[in-house]
């Protein structure tokens, strides 16, 4: 495997960190967090899905009784605790990078700018 | 079709991952395209982000599937798994390499197959429009317009201004509701071009409805259309280009608009077009609304539904507002409808759909022709690999695998020859299909946008299956049949494989064709050279025509009412006047009015002679051909014959007294003479126009011919026959249209264009000069139409050509690689390589002869037929010599089906009786 997670696969499941969520409201999700940056296709989206399914990433889980009604009767996702250790890990890897990004001046400004 | 797109789609996934995620990945989908929607190109980005999307992933997870398949580690069901690889990577692989290994096929079939699909491809975008025309505005769903449809006569009463007016002030489902006619005012730019300006006077809602920002100044606003505000005008981005040289500084320059001068106020954005194909936009003055119920001139209305409402909604409200019109006001309104629709005209009708199947059965019909000939060389050259397919019978494929493999052949093959087809179909909308669809039908509503869409991909797309599965699967059944059978044979290379009756059956209609086709082209040829020969009787090419419009709207009713009367005389007197001053002009050898064109199509009429009154009274015998009473009749100008330089043979010419109502003169033809009058004395003869049969008006008046001239292009060049030219003289305003004519003693006649324009403009800048031409060229769209299709039909008859020849090359080809052993037999037992050849190509030859008489048949019978038409130049039918003619053509077809057993015979007689023996 390699040692880094496809950034798709990333941002699915940092969508999922927060709450259960069906594949449309993964999607919708994403787009708003990174300002219309990535786009999930529906191939992409569900293929990823599968994948993290079998991997044992995310698991289906019933809707949430909250859930906003969204046509038909989706599937929703929750993040497994192996999912939850592979997100931090990658979030961990990449704020490495940050890191050494702003210790070379590479970045603008402080924290959150 | 964006749902259908996406289902599509979605079989690229492995079965079981559709079955599980369809419906979601579906609405991801809908969502997707929703948030496309309203950005530059959306549906083709839509679909090429959905085509990219499925590629990657979709073949992703067909190809892991198959890896964990292959380790024995699937997940899946193994079952399924063989049966969604039933065609996989491999045939195709083997496909394309079957493609490259025999080009000569590849190119064949694949270019037969291409021009199938060009035809079907050119043939949706050209009908789609027609059929489901979308407007290229951004509320188009909501764009309406609105028509009072006169039930007493089942026809469209466009004198709607009166109840505009109730319209837009009391309708509240529909906004924005304006007005639009084409602007009878002249449109002068002061540039030398002669050509017409497309105007239209329109409300200022206009702009708003169709949602458009001008590209300098400003667009027209309400207060534009005040009675007593000055003129204003918004140009088009291609007339501000050509006719203003793209000048910035345009706005607020002016252009004459009949008798009154307007200031341009804005340049709208390339593409504006709204509300049909106008380039040049006037205010619709307040003043013209205000008309008596059912009268003033003709005008069109727009409107945008209000949000919420639909046609329906808007349909009940309109439909009580006319209910009320008609109870108040009965005399006009009693059988009047208002009705809403959406803005492009669809055609829904039972006859346009009928039109379109017909058209589509064509397309398919065309598909299915070309495709079973692909199919037989495919047949022919799968039958030389029988034994590939027996030795992998043996091995345990299925009957389907091996179907599957030869449709792979024919899919790869239809694919490429989607993709040419589809190039060459773009290419010809961009440079053809305007010019085509323009010289039918006139000028086109913006909305008529010939370019590829999607769903013309898609088209493609299906004919390619379509096309492939003819080609691929009725040649693979066949040759897949009782393999099993012959698995039990022990010899494969003599097996019991042979051409069967469809086989036959194709070829020998495709040589009827190949043998057909060429005298069609012929015949065409000889239409072309009919119209482009058709001899005006004088020099033509030195004389400028164009055509004068009337300022004032002739549909209101025209009449015989002062009003009417008087504006007639108006414009009879300021042409006269107009040919006066142009004939005084140097380097103008005469002027003259008509009102038709020589050799352009003149109105016919059933004529009556007053001899012939009297020898039925006497009783006399009737001659033995009937003289022709049809007549094509022209008004024209007394100077007519005289600026044509036409002489007058007996008799004499018009005067200027002849055009005064109440003289009842006419002049006529060498036709007319020696069809009509049979060669008797025209001079002093009474002749008027025949009456409809069970009229009851009073008889027409006589006329008395009072000259002959020579034929001066009467008729029309798609008439068949000589016509009988018939001339009475006529001021313009009893004209139908009217046409002048300059003679330009020296150098090209369009030079004078721009002198005529502004000669024109100094007498009456109401007079309005449109297409000027040469008046050799009127015809000049009528021979390019003709042209096109003579095109078509060559090519037509190329690709039949080389397919027959193809196909025979295949069958005889066939038949040797079959028969090998037993030439090797029959040549080692001493027979003559003659009557080997004779035995081997007696089948091939049998097809061919049966092929050729068919096709030699049916031109004979359609030659036979052909002076019942009313095609011109049919008069003569099947002669001796034309038909010595076709059986000479048909020995030369022969002759190259023939050549097409070259390469085969010369195999045949190569064999080696040693060699074949061998092969056992």
């Amino acid at each position: 495997m390699k040692d880094s997670l496809p950034d798709h696969w990333f941002q699915i499941l940092l969508s999922l960190a927060g709450q259960d969520l069906h594949g449309l409201a993964i999607t919708a999700e994403v787009l708003e967090r990174t300002e219309g940056r990535v786009h999930l296709w529906p191939g992409m989206l569900y293929g990823a899905l599968k994948q993290m399914t079998t991997r044992g990433y995310v698991a289906e889980t019933a809707a949430p009784p909250d859930a906003a009604p969204a046509g038909g009767k989706p599937r929703f996702y929750r993040l497994t605790p192996l999912g939850r250790r592979v997100c931090s890990a990658e979030a961990a890897r990449l704020a490495r990078s940050v890191e050494v990004a702003r210790a070379r001046r590479l970045l603008k400004g402080s924290r959150g700018a | 079709v964006r749902e259908v797109f996406y289902r599509v789609l979605l079989h690229a996934y492995p079965r079981d991952f559709r079955l599980r995620y369809g419906d979601e990945m579906e609405a991801a989908f809908a969502a997707c395209a929703e948030r496309e929607r309203g950005r530059a190109l959306a549906a083709l980005r839509i679909a090429v982000r959905a085509l990219l999307d499925t590629a990657s992933h979709g073949w992703r997870m067909r190809v892991d599937e198959r890896r964990a398949h292959r380790l024995g580690t699937s997940s899946w069901n193994a079952a399924r798994a063989a049966r969604s690889t039933l065609m996989n990577g491999l045939d195709l692989k083997l496909a394309a390499r079957m493609l490259v290994k025999y080009p000569g096929l590849t190119v064949v079939g694949g270019l037969a197959m291409a021009f199938a699909i060009w035809v079907g491809v050119v043939t949706f975008a050209m009908v789609t429009p027609f059929v489901y025309p979308s407007l290229p505005l951004p509320a188009a769903e909501r764009v309406i317009k609105i028509e009072n449809w006169d039930t007493a006569t089942n026809n469209e009463d466009s004198r709607i201004l009166h109840d505009f007016g109730i319209w837009r002030d009391s309708l509240r489902s529909i906004t924005e509701i304006g007005v639009w006619r084409d602007s009878p005012r002249n449109v002068m730019i002061d540039d030398g071009d002669p050509r017409q300006v497309y105007a239209a006077e329109i409300s200022a809602s206009g702009f708003r409805v169709a949602s458009a920002a001008p590209l300098l100044g400003r667009v027209l606003v309400d207060a534009d259309e005040q009675p007593q505000a000055p003129w204003v005008a918004v140009i088009g981005y291609d007339l501000w280009q050509t006719r203003f040289g793209s000048d910035p500084n345009v706005l607020g320059r002016e252009v004459k608009i009949g008798t009154d001068v307007a200031t341009i106020v804005g340049v709208m954005r390339d593409g504006f077009a709204f509300p049909v194909a106008h380039e040049f936009w006037l205010p619709f003055r307040r003043d013209l609304v205000e008309q008596a119920p059912r009268s003033g001139p003709a005008a069109s209305t727009f409107g945008l539904l209000a949000s919420g409402e639909t046609l329906e909604t808007a349909q009940a409200e309109l439909g009580a507002i006319g209910r009320r019109a008609a109870a108040e006001s009965p005399a006009t309104h009693e059988y009047l409808e208002p009705r809403v629709s959406t803005y492009a005209d669809t055609m829904s009708g039972a006859e346009e759909l009928g039109i379109m199947f017909s058209i589509y059965f064509f397309v398919v019909l065309l598909l299915i022709l070309v495709c079973g000939n692909v199919g037989l060389l495919l047949f022919a050259r799968a039958a030389a690999r029988e034994s590939d397919f027996l030795v992998r019978t043996a091995l345990g494929a299925s009957r389907a695998r091996l179907v599957w493999q030869i449709f792979a052949e024919a899919l790869v093959l239809g694919g490429l020859a989607a993709l040419v087809g589809l190039i060459f179909a773009d290419i010809a909308l961009r440079n053809w299909g305007t010019t085509f669809l323009e010289g039918n039908l006139g000028r086109l509503p913006f909305w008529f946008a010939l370019r590829l869409t999607p769903a013309a991909v898609l088209v493609a797309i299906a004919l390619a299956v379509i096309g492939a599965t003819v080609a691929g699967v009725m040649p693979a059944l066949k040759l897949t049949r009782g393999l099993n059978d012959r698995l039990k044979q022990t010899t494969a290379a003599a097996g019991g494989l042979r051409f069967g009756g469809v086989w036959t059956a194709i070829i020998v209609a495709q040589v009827a064709l190949t043998v057909a086709f060429p005298p069609v082209v012929f015949w065409e040829q000889g239409q072309l050279r009919h119209v482009q020969d058709f001899d005006p009787g004088f020099a033509a090419a030195q004389y400028l025509s164009v055509r004068i419009e009337r300022e004032f709207p002739v549909d209101a009713g025209a009449g015989a009412d002062p009003l009417t009367a008087e504006r007639g005389k108006r414009f009879a007197l300021a042409l006269e006047e107009l040919r006066r001053q142009v004939a005084d002009q140097p380097g103008v050898a005469g002027v003259t009015l008509a009102e038709r064109l020589p050799t352009t199509n003149q109105s016919r009429a059933r004529i009556e002679l007053a001899s012939d009154a009297a020898e039925a009274a006497v009783g006399e015998t009737a001659p033995v051909r009937r003289p022709l009473r049809v007549v094509a009749v022209a008004a024209v100008h007394p100077s007519y014959f005289d600026v044509l330089e036409a002489p007058v043979l007996a008799g004499r010419g018009f005067t200027l007294a002849d055009s005064q109502p109440g003289a009842r003169v006419a002049i006529v033809d060498q036709g007319f003479v020696d069809q009509v009058l049979q060669g008797r004395n025209p001079i002093g003869q009474q002749v008027r126009f025949a009456r409809r049969p069970n009229s009851d008006s009073a008889a027409p008046p006589w006329y008395e011919v009072v000259g002959v001239v020579n034929d001066l292009g009467a008729g029309s060049p798609l008439d068949k026959g000589r016509a009988a030219g018939y001339y009475i003289p006529g001021t313009p305003d009893s004209y139908d249209e009217v046409y002048m004519m300059v003679h330009v003693q020296a150098g090209d006649p369009m030079t004078f264009a721009s002198r005529l324009r502004d000669v024109a403009r100094a007498v009456d800048p109401s007079l309005r000069l449109v297409d000027f031409q040469r008046a050799n060229e009127v015809n000049a769209v009528m021979v390019s139409i003709i042209g096109l299709w003579l095109r078509v039909t060559l090519i037509m008859t190329g690709v039949a050509f080389v397919l027959s020849l193809a196909g025979i090359y295949a069958v005889s080809s066939f038949a040797v690689s079959r028969r090998t052993r037993e030439i090797g037999l029959r040549l080692a037992l001493g027979a003559s390589p003659y009557r080997v050849v004779v035995a081997i190509f007696r089948r091939p030859l049998a097809q061919m002869g049966l092929g050729i008489a068919a096709g030699t048949l049916v031109i004979l019978t359609f030659s036979a037929l052909l002076p019942h038409t009313q095609f011109p130049g049919s008069e003569t039918g099947l002669t001796v010599a034309r038909t010595a003619m076709f059986l000479f053509y048909s020995t030369i077809m022969l002759g190259l089906c023939l050549v097409a057993c070259v390469v085969p015979t010369r195999r045949a007689l190569k064999v080696e009786p040693t060699v074949a023996l061998r092969m056992e």
